[in-house]
């Protein structure tokens, strides 16, 4: 049923999608001063869900952090998804996506000028490439062992021959894990940089504008301890699901619940600072239009700005007490609450820093149509699909690593 | 030549019997499907994979920064308010995405190749499917003749293998 509901949301997305690239973008709430609007909040939406897999599975690698085997396969994965997602929106975006390769791809446009190298458009493409890329060896590197195991297991020859092709004839033997470990370890070692590098190059293409509101050095932090923040509710959300689902009680326990709960604390902890420095920045040295600007987001947009407060700093605050940490409706409902607070924050960054600009006459108001709104939903169905399709291919629980810790 | 794949219940009887194989001059390798603890198999001995990654980083950043300055320098520089052709500080963010990329490209390649290219016969890979589902303790004994086949047999019974096959090479 929930396979079935995520197929159509997907297929309702891409509808939308092909509708508007066959139109064009006017049938976005965009206009002459909100010109980012709601697919780049999406993007940034995505993208910083996308980056707790890489911190649960490799930061916790090399912290020699055991109970991460709970998480870390499906984090991985839904970093891959989540990657998948956002990449979307900055090409539709462009309204003409097929000059998009003109654009970004190093290669020369037909009046032989190159990409500006120099554009945080361009790093952003470049960062996401390889984040993205780096994510899928990561994964799929973590996933060979158990890919062998279940060749030797799975009946069915589409499955077998599925499995004895993915696990590339992974045998366990001495030297292969020698190989392996040092791989891995590399690996998570690179993609670690990357956690912090990724969402720091997607908010330079804020932070490197004049626009008041983006114009801070705060933001790469900012962005990064966001991204964190709901990445990591979003794996208790999908590990949630997938523990009652496939009946894991006993490998996704209540513990290892608990001791994400502590990273979303401390990620909420991080997004308040962040909210303090915001307005100290703007009222006490920024000044002018950047108080202007957060003024508005205050008051003109109080409704969302208080979910928001809500959703990211009040709610995450309950985790300060031990029963709510092992409680799984509370976790469940905490987590949901962050991911609205985390995408209404990156909605009123992008959307209010525009609609109010330097000039009072570009002043001007924005509303998301419906087909912006159904490409939303549509994004959830393609994740909320590709998650559900590797539920049923793939262990979610590193098989190998759950024998050998004990 | 022959091949035998044996298996055992636990991990102190394999390893007599590996240490009592290699000792009479027996090649054998340790099957681990389900990994083994960290004390067994620790990091140790060339880390070629190291190297790999260094030479992947190096050759990223040169290629990156031969592309960014040829594009921006050579063939087509853009006066943009004077601002210079090619600037280190405004590239650092592509040079150090694309280095990391290079870096993990030639880990992934070289594992993959490392793993790929080391050919087992598909009766051997069946039988050790097959092994592994009885017990995770498996010993793979290679470049056996007639009567290096008896003398690893009489090893194996001595240090209590559970079952063993012989495979023809």
């Amino acid at each position: 049923m929930i396979f079935i509901t995520a197929l159509l949301a997907a297929f309702t997305g891409v509808l939308m999608i092909i509708l508007t690239i066959d139109t064009g973008l006017g049938l976005w709430g965009l206009n002459s001063s909100v010109s980012w609007g709601f697919a780049i909040t999406n993007f940034v939406y995505w993208i910083g869900i996308g980056h707790a897999g890489t911190l649960i599975s490799a930061i916790l690698f090399l912290m020699r952090q055991d109970w991460r085997s709970a998480f870390h396969r499906s984090a991985e994965a839904m970093t891959v998804f989540a990657i998948i997602c956002a990449a979307v929106y900055p090409v539709i975006h462009t309204g003409r996506p097929w000059f998009a390769i003109y654009w970004m791809f190093p290669f020369p446009t037909r009046n032989a000028v190159w990409p500006n190298f120099s554009s945080p458009l361009m790093w952003d493409f470049f960062a996401i490439i390889t984040y993205l890329l780096v994510s899928i060896m990561f994964w799929y590197l973590g996933m060979i062992p158990d890919l062998a195991i279940l060749r030797g297991r799975i009946f069915g020859r589409v499955k077998k021959k599925f499995y004895r092709i993915l696990s590339l004839g992974w045998l366990g033997t001495k030297g292969q894990w020698k190989i392996y470990r040092h791989s891995y370890l590399l690996l998570a070692g690179l993609a670690t940089p990357l956690v912090v590098s990724v969402h720091s190059i997607v908010s330079f293409d804020f932070a490197v504008s004049v626009v008041p509101g983006w114009h801070s050095t705060l933001f790469p932090p900012y962005f990064v301890a966001g991204a964190i923040f709901s990445g990591c509710a979003m794996v208790v959300i999908l590990a949630i699901v997938s523990r009652n689902y496939l009946g894991l009680e006993e490998l996704i326990t209540t513990d290892h619940f608990e001791k994400l709960n502590k990273i979303i604390l401390a990620g909420s902890l991080m997004i308040a600072y962040s909210y303090v420095i915001e307005l100290f920045d703007a009222f006490v040295y920024a000044g002018g239009e950047t108080k202007l600007q957060l003024m508005d987001r205050m008051t003109t947009a109080w409704p969302l700005f208080t979910l928001m407060l809500v959703g990211n700093i009040l709610l995450p605050q309950l985790f300060w007490s031990g029963k709510m940490r092992r409680s799984i409706p509370a976790m469940l409902f905490i987590s949901i609450g962050v991911n609205i607070g985390m995408w209404l924050e990156r909605y009123l960054i992008v959307i209010s820093s525009q609609n109010r600009a330097f000039m009072a006459a570009s002043w001007n108001s924005y509303m998301p149509t419906l087909v912006e709104w159904l490409i939303l939903i549509g994004s959830f169905g393609i994740f909320l699909s590709l998650y559900i399709i590797f539920l049923k291919w793939i262990p979610i629980v590193s098989v190998y690593e759950g024998l050998m810790n004990k | 030549m022959k091949q035998i794949i044996t298996y055992f219940d636990d991990e102190e009887n394999r390893r007599d019997a590996l240490t009592e194989l290699f000792s009479s001059g027996i090649v054998a390798e340790e099957i681990c499907p389900f990994g083994s603890t960290r004390s067994s198999i620790k990091i140790e001995g060339k880390r070629t994979v190291s190297y790999i990654a260094l030479v992947g980083a190096i050759l990223g950043l040169f290629l990156a920064t031969l592309l960014i300055w040829w594009t921006s320098s050579v063939d087509y520089p853009v006066d943009a308010g004077g601002k210079p052709d090619f600037s280190i500080a405004a590239s650092l963010p592509v040079l150090f995405e694309i280095s990391v990329l290079f870096a993990a490209l030639g880990i992934f390649t070289y594992f993959i190749i490392k793993i790929i290219t080391k050919k087992r016969g598909r009766n051997i890979i069946k039988g050790l499917n097959e092994m592994m589902l009885i017990s995770p303790y498996l010993l793979h004994i290679t470049r056996l003749d007639d009567e290096k086949v008896e003398k690893a047999a009489e090893i194996l019974e001595k240090t209590k293998a559970c079952g063993y096959e012989v495979y023809v090479e």
